[in-house]
C-alpha cells in the first residue's frame, strides 16, 4: 500500500510506503505525451532553420551554376581562367573553391577526354593550390599509355597545354 | 487566438526564409572574396566564351604535346566538333595539326586547303605555321614539318 506521492517533475510523481522508500515512479501519461511532442518540434525546428542556412548558403558559395549577384562567372570559366594564367596567388580558401569548380567542370565533361582532364589538371596543380602532382601526372600519363611520361616530358606539357 | 498563429507563422515560415536568406548572403560574400570570382565576373559575353573554352583548349594542347596518334585524332576532332565557324583561326590550326601528323599526302593536302578556307593569313604562312605546330608536338607523328610544306625535290 503506498502511503505518499511526491511529485518529482511535470507529468511524474514518485510513489513511496510508510517507511518513505520509493516502491515506483508513476508517469501521468496524459501529461508527458505533450511534453515528448514538444521535443521532437523544437528538434524539427531545428532541423528547419539548421538546412535552410545550409541550403542558402550552399547555393551561392558552392552552387554549380554561380549565384554570385547574376554575374558571369561560372565554374568552367573560372578553371578556364586559372588555366590561361601562368601564375595565380590567392589564398588556400580560393583554391578549395576552385577545386570544386575544377569537380563541377569535370562532371559535365566529355568521358572520352576525362583522363586527359585530370593530366591537365594535376600538372597544372589545380587541386593542389597551383603545385603540380607529378606523381598523380604520370600515373594519368602512363595510363592514357602516351609515349612518353618521363618528368621533363610532363613539365613541358604543363608549359605548352597553356591555352 | 492571431497571436499564436502569428508567433507560429513567424517561427515556421519568416524565420527559416530568414535564415535562408543570411546563408545566401553568407555564401555570395564568400564567392566576392574569391579572387577567381573577382577576375571572371566583370567579363563581356564574348571574354566569358573565350575562358569557357580554355580547359577544351588546354586538353587540345596537352594531347598534341605528347599523346598517341589515336588520341590526337580523337580530341582534335572533337574540338572541329566544338568550335564555331567563327572561330575560325581556331579551326584553322586545329585542321593544320591534322594534316601534320597525317600520313596519308592526300589526306593532309586535304586538310591544308581546309586550313586555307579556315584563315586565309595562316594559309599565307602555312610552313611557318606548321613548324610552331610542330615544335609544340614532342613526340612523332607531328613532330616534324611535312616534306609536301618544305618545298622543293631532291636533285
Amino acid at each position: 500500500m503506498l502511503h505518499g506521492a511526491t511529485r518529482v517533475g511535470r507529468a511524474a510523481f514518485r510513489a513511496c510506503d510508510p517507511d518513505g522508500r520509493v516502491r515506483r515512479t508513476v508517469v501521468d501519461a496524459k501529461k508527458s505525451q505533450p511534453r515528448r511532442g514538444a521535443g521532437v518540434r523544437r528538434g524539427a525546428l531545428v532541423a528547419l532553420y539548421l538546412g535552410a542556412g545550409a541550403l542558402g548558403y550552399g547555393m551561392t558559395a558552392w552552387g554549380p551554376a554561380n549565384a554570385a549577384g547574376g554575374s558571369g562567372s561560372t565554374p568552367l570559366s573560372r578553371v578556364g581562367y586559372a588555366l590561361r594564367e601562368e601564375r595565380v596567388s590567392v589564398s588556400p580558401e580560393a583554391w578549395t573553391a576552385l577545386g570544386e569548380d575544377v569537380e563541377v567542370v569535370r562532371s559535365t565533361w566529355n568521358p572520352e577526354q576525362l583522363p586527359i582532364y585530370d593530366l591537365v589538371v594535376a600538372v597544372r596543380g589545380l587541386k593542389h593550390g597551383g603545385t603540380p602532382d607529378w606523381v598523380e601526372a604520370e600515373r594519368l600519363c602512363r595510363q592514357l599509355s602516351w609515349p612518353r611520361c618521363d618528368r621533363p616530358a610532363l613539365e613541358a606539357l604543363k608549359q605548352r597545354s597553356r591555352p | 487566438m492571431r497571436s499564436p498563429r502569428l508567433a507560429s507563422l513567424a517561427t515556421w515560415g519568416a524565420g527559416p526564409l530568414l535564415v535562408l536568406a543570411l546563408g545566401a548572403a553568407l555564401g555570395r560574400s564568400r564567392q566576392e572574396r574569391n579572387p577567381f570570382v573577382e577576375a571572371t565576373a566583370a567579363l563581356s559575353e564574348a571574354e566569358r566564351k573565350q575562358l569557357e573554352s580554355a580547359p577544351a583548349l588546354a586538353i587540345a594542347n596537352a594531347t598534341w604535346a605528347l599523346g598517341d596518334l589515336e588520341s590526337v585524332k580523337r580530341v582534335l576532332k572533337a574540338e572541329l566538333d566544338r568550335l564555331p565557324d567563327s572561330e575560325g583561326h581556331a579551326r584553322a590550326r586545329t585542321t593544320l595539326r591534322m594534316a601534320i601528323a597525317d600520313d596519308n599526302p592526300d589526306g593532309q593536302a586535304a586538310l591544308f586547303a581546309l586550313t586555307c578556307t579556315y584563315d586565309e593569313r595562316m594559309c599565307g604562312q602555312l610552313r611557318e605555321a606548321a613548324q610552331r605546330e610542330a615544335r609544340d608536338r614532342l613526340v612523332p607523328p607531328g613532330n616534324a614539318v611535312p616534306l609536301s610544306l618544305l618545298g622543293g625535290h631532291p636533285r
